[in-house]
């Protein structure tokens, strides 16, 4: 559980590409993605996505799929739904559920589909970002892009303890595990809370001491920004002006195109 | 020249606890202090009070003879002169990056910013961590994380350094390293402070000892004195400190001679009595007081060095033949050191002392220095306790490499001088490359033969 | 409950968007003045948003066994107010989509409203109310954090609603489906971490009142009562 995403973007070579470079292609994905009108360009922009990631990223792909995989409570019950309800057209499948009606009909499935197809391309450029670009490299741009710097300076901070408190509570949770903290509900119920509440005072604590180690350094409100200049390369402009070509195309040639 | 003082001072937390009762200490600028206690002795909340981060229930404490002030102005100016490294580097170390942790002081201090690059990339290279500029600290090991934070504080140019203890936590070869590197802030002229239970450590670095219990001050003194209070050492809930007990029990048995305080294991070694009497052939016609030559002894004879001159005082005359001597011995040969300066350092060069020199011991000190050796593959028989392994090893008759960098080759000059005048041993000593003399390679040059015996 | 990226379209991503800034630029004003103020919040800020995501990173015990997470809506909103907890809200939620995949960039507008401004709002609230009405604290926690979370799930169900709304019935009829289905989980899940919350509370009002104190989220006569009643 502590292997978050930052640290395979730590370990991924294309953390040393140019970050505006990649914010570019992650926001040109998300935007091109919901605001199509036909599944066939976000499964598009998900497999580009999903190419770069896996082969240009060096993500594990086996960890990938499993990402991939994550979401999947959320959009299959989303997707359902939609399939089974927001239908006007011909009817495609039906079956009944004590008694209730279940039907599936052409343009509900066509919706499903539609949206399917950008969650996926969402999640697939949202992977993109994660697994290539550590946070710390983009706190210099949430900065230059105008958020004010008390909470670029908080979310530093944030994202320091997390690690700080990830292992406090992975140490918590095994400390409990062994001495049978989670045997049936009602164990893992109180060790759960247990496991909060010393969670939450250690974090006070901590904040204690943050305070008092930031005022030993003479603390004025100040946090520099680490940034180096990395100059966008001749063939990632390339191949990024391609991948942008194609999807726009795709996108205005598969305007009306229905899959059912 | 005091730096900081106290005087009178007490801390009560805001419970009721009596955190400490009448201190009274006097720091003097470019020393090493050690405050020595149990666990819960009050030498955290000290150093607490010695930054100005808390503020004492009565008393003062005194920078540069001046009183401390407790507003912001002034708390800013002695917080960026008296500079604290906390036990837990956790608690240090906010930043996501190392080097937005290290330039965290420099940035707050409103340095310009080619100033605070210089600044930080100076910290940096000092406890060698260049490299892991971009790193977030928790890819960082432990001893990794111990020098980020002294490098943030050194970042600020700081006069004192308090470290609250330093070394807790570290393996071994990480405890050295940051020895080495308090002692080269040392030699540059930072006085440092240190806070640990540590008996040994305290005992053999410090030049100034402050034995703390129950939130008091019960003593206080050079190493050498203050650690021979068994009484006070026991009060404080601490052991003497090892190489003096080893020296105690060789003292009772008449091995070691003298009222000495070895504090290193050469200096123990020194305090080993060899044998001052010897049963002789006695030549005829010498009489008691007279003073025979017995030539070059070795092996057990001669303890101190591969061979030595005897000459011999005739005690007693048995009347078989034989005379009970004193001895008084020369060496006419011990091993040597060379150390080598890494800042301007030469593959071929170092390659060409260890033939030519015969060279058969090779260590290095300080990071930049093992990293480079590592690189060119030069075999290090020692990378720890570099200067005092040389000077065992060098009491054996062989000889020694020592690659060094920056402050260190005086530093390690300096002590290899100050045991030879010490203990009296004949070591040769020697730099290469900073232009200081080279006595040993010249006679190198002349003869080959005529070093060895 | 976390709506996914890419599964609103264009425009209601926007919208929600749209009426989340100006929300959280109110809570960074607010912040800013109390940082001001007081220069030690910020560090204790940065700690609860990292104690926030950490919670919230943990699975909670369940009966079905089933995989779930605690929103930390409760715990922020009861603690510090729901201003503060919309700002703390957008960091985490853009940390929680970076690196756990929870949520996404697209959806980060909606997410904070239903889980960083409604949801501490009502959790705030009641416990407001709970606390005037004199009810015990840890029945007050409990109700402020188990409908803080339900009205984070109402309002998702009405942002999916309003962005698939049924042919026919319009928005009613899908909000109705929406929230119906979501309810098999969403309403146990968050009676689960109402309890988990009030027992937390607990703990710490046993272990380490004096936070609670300083930040005047309860007064020094209710603690001495719980403790009296506990102990």
């Amino acid at each position: 559980m502590t292997n978050i995403l930052d640290d395979y973007a730590l370990m991924s070579p294309l953390r040393y590409r140019n970050n505006w470079l990649k914010l570019t292609i992650v926001a040109f994905g998300l935007l091109a993605g919901v605001s199509a009108y036909s599944p066939i360009p976000p499964f598009f922009i998900a497999l580009c996505m999903s190419f770069a990631t896996v082969f240009l990223g060096k993500t594990p792909f086996r960890f990938y799929l499993k990402l991939l995989l994550a979401p999947l409570g959320f959009a299959a019950v989303g997707v359902l739904i939609i399939a089974f309800f927001s239908g006007t057209g011909a009817e495609l499948y039906s079956f009944r559920l004590a008694s209730y009606p279940l039907t599936v009909r052409a343009d509900g499935l066509e919706l499903a589909m539609l949206v399917l197809a950008r969650s996926i391309s969402g999640m697939c450029c949202l992977y993109f970002l994660a697994l290539t670009t550590p946070m710390i490299e983009l706190f210099s741009v949430l900065k230059k892009s105008g958020l004010p710097g008390s909470v670029v300076e908080l979310s530093m901070l944030i994202y320091r303890y997390i690690f700080v408190f990830l292992d406090m509570a992975v140490q918590i949770k095994f400390a409990q595990t062994v001495r049978l903290g989670y045997g049936n509900f009602k164990k893992s119920f109180r060790s759960f809370g247990m496991l909060g509440s010393t969670l939450f005072i250690r974090s006070w604590d901590q904040g204690e001491k943050l305070f008092v180690s930031m005022n030993s350094r003479c603390y004025d409100g100040k946090m520099t920004m680490f940034e180096t200049r990395r100059p966008v390369k001749l063939p990632e402009l390339l191949l990024t002006s391609a991948y942008f070509l194609s999807t726009l195309t795709l996108f205005y040639l598969t305007r009306g195109v229905s899959i059912i | 020249m005091t730096i900081l003082e106290t005087r009178g001072l007490t801390y009560s937390y805001p419970d009721g606890n009596v955190a400490l009762k009448d201190i009274n200490i006097k720091i003097d600028k470019g020393k090493k202090i050690a405050f020595v206690g149990q666990n819960g002795s009050g030498k955290s909340t000290l150093f607490m009070l010695l930054n100005g981060t808390m503020k004492p229930g009565e008393g003062e404490v005194l920078f540069h003879d001046v009183p401390f002030k407790y507003n912001s102005k002034s708390l800013r100016e002695i917080r960026k002169s008296v500079g604290i490294v906390f036990q837990n580097s956790d608690d240090q170390l906010f930043a996501p990056t190392v080097y937005q942790d290290v330039a965290f002081g420099p940035a707050n201090l409103d340095y310009p910013k080619e100033k605070l690059e210089t600044c930080v990339n100076r910290a940096l290279e000092q406890v060698g961590l260049t490299n892991f500029k971009d790193r977030p600290p928790h890819h960082l090991s432990g001893g990794q994380k111990k020098r980020v934070a002294i490098a943030g504080v050194m970042a600020m140019e700081p006069e004192v350094l308090i470290l609250d203890e330093p070394l807790s936590n570290l393996d071994p070869v990480g405890a050295d390293e940051i020895m080495d590197l308090l002692n080269e802030f040392n030699h540059y002229g930072s006085t440092i402070i240190i806070s640990t239970h540590d008996v040994d450590l305290a005992y053999r670095w410090s030049d100034y000892v402050y034995l703390m219990s129950d939130s008091e001050l019960i003593g206080e003194g050079a190493p050498e004195v203050l650690f021979r209070q068994t009484e006070l050492l026991k009060l404080a809930g601490l052991r003497s400190p090892s190489s003096l007990e080893v020296y105690h029990e060789l003292e009772r048995r008449g091995l070691a001679k003298g009222y000495l305080s070895p504090k290193t294991l050469p200096e123990l070694v020194n305090a080993l009595r060899p044998p001052e009497l010897m049963w002789v052939d006695a030549p005829h016609g010498v009489k008691e007081d007279d003073t025979l030559n017995l030539g070059i002894l070795y092996g057990e004879y001669s303890p101190n060095s591969p061979y030595e001159a005897i000459n011999a005082r005739v005690l007693h005359i048995h009347p078989d033949g034989k005379a009970i001597v004193e001895l008084k011995r020369r060496s006419i040969k011990a091993g040597g050191i060379l150390l080598y300066d890494t800042d301007s350092y030469s593959y071929p060069e170092i390659l060409n002392i260890i033939e030519e020199g015969d060279v058969t011991f090779v260590g290095a000190m300080g990071k930049k220095s093992k990293i480079l050796a590592e690189e060119d593959g030069i075999f290090l028989d020692v990378t720890s306790g570099v200067i005092d392994r040389s000077i065992l090893t060098a009491l054996c008759g062989k000889r020694c490499l020592i690659l060094t960098g920056g402050g260190m080759v005086e530093h390690a000059f300096k002590r290899i001088r100050e045991y030879v005048e010490l203990s009296g041993i004949e070591l040769n000593v020697g730099t290469f490359n900073t232009g200081e003399e080279l006595p040993w390679l010249e006679v190198l040059e002349e003869s080959a033969e005529g070093f060895r015996v | 409950m976390h709506v996914m990226e890419g599964f609103l379209p264009t425009p209601w991503w926007q919208v929600w968007f749209a009426i989340s800034i100006p929300v959280i630029a109110f809570g960074i004003y607010k912040m800013n003045k109390l940082v001001n103020e007081k220069r030690e919040i910020l560090p204790l800020l940065a700690v609860a948003g990292a104690f926030i995501f950490v919670l919230s990173s943990l699975k909670l015990p369940s009966v079905t066994g089933s995989c779930s997470h605690p929103t930390g809506t409760g715990v922020a909103a009861i603690i510090f107010g729901p201003a503060i907890s919309a700002v703390l809200g957008v960091i985490v939620l853009l940390y929680q989509a970076l690196f756990l995949a929870h949520g996404g960039l697209t959806t980060l507008g909606a997410n904070v409203f239903s889980m960083g401004i409604v949801g501490p709002v009502v959790a705030y609230l009641v416990y407001k109310t709970g606390m005037k009405a004199n009810l015990n604290f840890y029945l007050v926690v409990f109700l402020a954090a188990t409908l803080g979370d339900w009205a984070t799930y109402v309002t998702t169900s009405v942002e999916l609603a309003l962005a698939f709304p049924d042919p026919t019935g319009g928005f009613v009829t899908s909000f109705g489906r929406f929230a119906t289905v979501f309810a098999l989980t969403q309403v146990p899940l968050a009676i689960m971490e109402g309890a988990v919350t009030a027992l937390l509370f607990k703990y710490v009002i046993n272990v380490k009142s004096d936070v609670l104190v300083e930040l005047k989220v309860v007064e020094e006569s209710v603690v001495r009562k719980l403790r009296g009643l506990s102990s």
